[in-house]
């Protein structure tokens, strides 16, 4: 057979593999399942003290800490979100899960209990919203201190934790924050939206009832609010380099924290506290009915679909222009260092070594949190600044690789014909080179794009985003995590696609006669 | 006209050209030859700068191109090269190739450059395979594509660098006739080979290449049949040398003879042959000539000649007349005349030595 249709037929099978792996995942994780609990007789959070249970908690809390105080025994297990902590606990990667006491009551409410929650408190805890330790940090929390005094003793506190918490409550703002007038200026709030119901998303907007408190707040003192989704890791960096003023998002007082922000006066009383899957937890729809639910919930309500559009867009935005300017740079570089010197060689050498050397997640941390420390530019474009750096340095690499593969002698052909050193590189060496840039470009191109999944770390609401904040909305477990895949794959196969003709089409061999003779009038 | 002027190529290995002076003259059509590793290859890739000299001068039509500032592709553009390698550009066809130059470096126009194209590919026989590409093509074919691609430019000069060394024998031919048609055309070719009797056949001027630099220039009668100095005719005759210095009486004979077995064994000269020659000459240094002289200096020279198979010993050294068959050593007499059927005895004056014998095996 044709090298070529192997070829062929090799993609395609890995195609649908692919698709079939992606299936056989949606089905297992959608099927339900009757078994006795095996976690039947723990009841209290102490019973969870021994080396055969897992328990999950969630990274950049404080809860792996008190876990490993008061349940020492037991294994822990870190994960990124409360949602992943619940879809761990569903898909039984963990025997429980460790966190607020509230987050699992409100996820009760919304599931019709999926989880039980375990007795006691780990440790109780108390809420405070952070700020810088700069002037104006302090300057803020005076006046929210003030205001959270205020709100105690009207009896208003009580009266929003009861709007936001109970089965019964209104979960609405009170405030369009939106709209709120800037008299005394605008006030940056960073938050995770993935810790309902302190701070979620709803209908495309940031909500919760750290937002209300927050956005009273900004009401009551003449100040506009620009509320920014963010990692949880991200938020104390955000909020102690002054970037943001606020971080509002169910955050424990600890005396750690207290070494690099500021507290307000808590706000809300609670405890760390355990919960295991509720065995008896199923739900007698079939599985279609499964899946159409699950589709609903994903995409239907709230027009969440809005949300992957934008998080679409967002994620090819970043990595087309990454791949332009990172073309261009690369191109450039190598162009500079083509003729130049061995010191600016080794120079540049270095640089793109640094580049290539550095996780992108560290890179972006860098160029989010310390470059631009000061200047007001989004996260998109401190990623597209970034990606186009390591995408760069990449092309650089490959440029450099790919036009070394063609020999000397044919440099030397043309400078004896008279070719400028210049024409030489771009008539000669260049379209040959070409053949050997092109695929190693396209797989490049296609890391990319999966690699800008980590934008989310410095607040910007990419696909994979996305998809995590509909999980946290849905408690959907699996879902959007399939859906978010499909589409990656989708989006990464018409770029190939995209390269493939490029490459067909400047190949110089696919030419047909009539256009290497154009315009010429020959005799046979 | 190209005058180079102390022309001087030095690397960090080595220096090829040392010291080179030469005049080439319009429509010359030179052979350089000489020994791998005399800079044969650097010469020509200094004359249009491939190589950049590290010092000296070189002058064509009256400019000095080697001067700082000076912008060579001009000068390259009448000075074409074809390559041992070829080097046709593997993106394009080969009427592409020939017309690229004259249309992107002259302006020529497309219909131009595809007839001067075409033309040239009929003078070489390929113009069927216009729209090839270099590599459907055999080795022969692409290099006298090579060559159409250099005359495309219609340049004054051609430099060929070994442009048969990669062929296969059977391909030499085609190429050969190529560029013997062009040696007629007024053009100047500069030709470095180590086919020797394509050179004789087709140049006015011979350069014999060593020591740094143009050790030898001549016409081809002369360098051919009948050189002059001593390192053209060594080579000429691919002559195998064998030289050894005896000053002292109590020399390490063993050694030497174990040296010229080596250099007899490394010229596939028959053991036998080997034998008689390292007999003679032991009995007639050692036995003959080192006591007889007071204070030797005695100089062999073995020369072993490849085509016709035949070894010339020559033994010089110093002090009064003497004719060995005059010894006194009757052994050592008859040992050496059992070795060589006869040996011959002259005076002469070379430095300090004034006798001399020669014999052949």
């Amino acid at each position: 057979m044709h090298n070529i249709q192997v070829k062929a037929l090799l993609k395609r099978s890995f195609a649908i593999l692919g698709i079939c792996i992606m299936l056989a995942a949606l089905l297992g994780g959608c099927a339900s399942k009757k078994v006795d609990d095996p976690l039947a007789d723990v009841k209290t959070y102490k019973d969870l003290n021994d080396p055969k249970y897992r328990v999950g908690v969630c990274n950049g809390t404080t809860e792996g800490a008190i876990c490993e105080e008061v349940i020492p025994k037991a294994q822990r297990l870190y994960y990124n979100s409360y949602v992943d902590l619940l879809t761990a606990v569903e898909s039984h990667k963990v025997d429980a899960i460790v966190g607020d006491d509230m987050t699992w009551i409100y996820y009760n409410v919304q599931t019709g209990g999926k989880i039980r929650i375990l007795d006691g408190f780990l440790k109780p805890y108390e809420f405070g919203y952070i700020f810088s330790k700069k002037a104006r940090g302090k300057e803020l929390r005076d006046q929210l201190n003030e205001f959270l005094g205020k709100l105690e003793a009207e009896g208003t506190l009580e009266e929003i934790t009861h709007i936001w918490m109970d089965e019964s409550g209104a979960r609405t703002l009170s405030v369009d924050y939106k709209s709120l007038p800037a008299k005394n200026g605008v006030v940056k709030v960073a938050t995770t939206s993935t810790g309902p119901p302190f701070t979620y998303i709803e209908n495309g907007i940031i909500t919760g009832l750290d937002i209300d408190v927050i956005s009273r707040f900004c009401q009551e003192y003449g100040y506009g609010l620009e509320v920014t989704d963010m990692q949880f890791d991200g938020l104390i960096p955000a909020v102690s380099t002054g970037k943001y003023d606020i971080g509002a998002s169910a955050i424990t007082i600890t005396d750690e924290r207290k070494e690099s922000v500021d507290f307000s006066e808590p706000y809300y009383f609670g405890g760390t506290t355990a919960a295991v899957y509720n065995v008896n937890y199923g739900s007698d729809k079939s599985f279609p009915e499964k899946i159409k639910d699950s589709f609903r919930k994903t995409f239907i309500k709230e027009h969440r679909y809005r949300l992957f559009i934008s998080g679409i867009i967002v994620t090819l935005l970043i990595t087309l222009l990454s791949a332009l300017f990172g073309t261009l740079l690369g191109f450039a570089v190598y162009m500079l260092c083509r003729n130049g010197n061995r010191a600016a060689n080794a120079v540049t050498k270095i640089c793109v070594r640094i580049i290539q050397m550095l996780p992108v997640i560290v890179m972006l941390m860098i160029f989010y949190y310390i470059v631009f420390a000061n200047a007001p530019v989004s996260g998109a474009f401190v990623s597209t600044i970034v990606f186009s750096l390591t995408f760069g340095a990449s092309v650089f690499g490959m440029l450099t690789s790919s036009i070394n593969t063609i020999d000397r002698g044919q440099t030397e052909a043309a400078y004896a014909l008279g070719f400028s050193n210049l024409r030489t590189f771009f008539k000669i060496v260049l379209p040959q080179a070409m053949k050997f840039f092109l695929p190693s470009y396209k797989s490049e191109l296609v890391a990319l794009i999966k690699a800008t999944a980590v934008v989310g770390y410095i607040a910007v609401q990419d696909l994979t985003r996305v998809g995590d904040i509909v999980r946290s909305r849905t408690y959907e477990a699996f879902f959007p995590i399939i859906s978010v895949a499909v589409i990656y794959f989708i989006m990464a196969w018409i770029l190939i696609l995209i390269v493939d003709r490029i490459e067909i089409k400047i190949d110089p061999k696919r030419r047909k006669r009539d256009d290497i003779l154009k315009g010429v009038k020959t005799n046979d | 006209m190209i005058e180079l002027v102390h022309l001087r190529k030095s690397y960090d290995m080595g220096t090829p050209l040392k010291d080179v002076n030469v005049v080439i003259n319009d429509g010359d059509v030179i052979s350089v030859i000489g020994p791998s590793g005399t800079g044969k290859s650097t010469l020509l890739r200094c004359l249009n700068l491939i190589e950049r000299p590290t010092s000296g001068q070189i002058i064509f039509d009256g400019e000095d191109i080697t001067a700082p500032g000076y912008d060579i592709s001009k000068a390259r553009r009448k000075m074409g090269m074809v390559f041992q390698s070829f080097n046709l550009f593997g993106h394009l066809t080969v009427i592409e190739n020939i017309m690229l130059a004259p249309m992107e470096l002259l302006g020529t126009s497309k219909q131009d450059a595809y007839d001067e194209g075409m033309r040239l590919l009929h003078k070489v026989g390929l113009s069927d395979f216009a729209l090839r590409y270099p590599d459907e093509l055999s080795g022969g074919q692409k290099q006298r594509v090579a060559i159409a691609r250099t005359l495309a430019m219609d340049p004054e000069v051609i430099l060929f660098d070994e442009p048969t060394s990669a062929l296969d024998p059977t391909m030499v031919g085609e190429v050969e006739a190529v560029i013997k048609d062009l040696a007629g055309s007024g053009k100047t070719l500069i030709i470095v080979t180590h086919e020797m009797r394509f050179a004789r056949s087709i140049c006015n001027r011979v350069f014999y290449m060593d020591q740094g630099g143009i050790y030898d220039d001549d016409i081809p009668e002369v360098i051919f049949d009948a050189p002059e100095k001593e390192l053209t005719r060594r080579f000429i005759h691919q002559l195998k040398i064998l030289e050894m210095f005896i000053e002292s009486k109590t020399y390490d004979y063993l050694g030497e003879g174990a040296e010229i077995d080596r250099y007899c064994s490394k010229n596939q000269i028959p053991p036998k042959t080997a034998n008689r020659i390292r007999l003679a000459i032991e009995e007639l240094v050692h036995q003959i000539l080192l006591p007889e002289l007071s204070e030797p200096k005695i100089h062999v020279l073995v020369e072993y000649n490849e085509k016709n198979d035949k070894t010339v010993v020559k033994i010089r050294y110093n002090g009064p007349e003497f004719d060995p068959k005059t010894s006194g050593n009757e052994l050592s007499l008859s040992l050496l005349r059992s070795a060589v059927s006869s040996f011959d005895h002259s005076v002469i004056a070379e430095g300090e030595y004034t006798n001399q014998i020669v014999f052949e095996q």
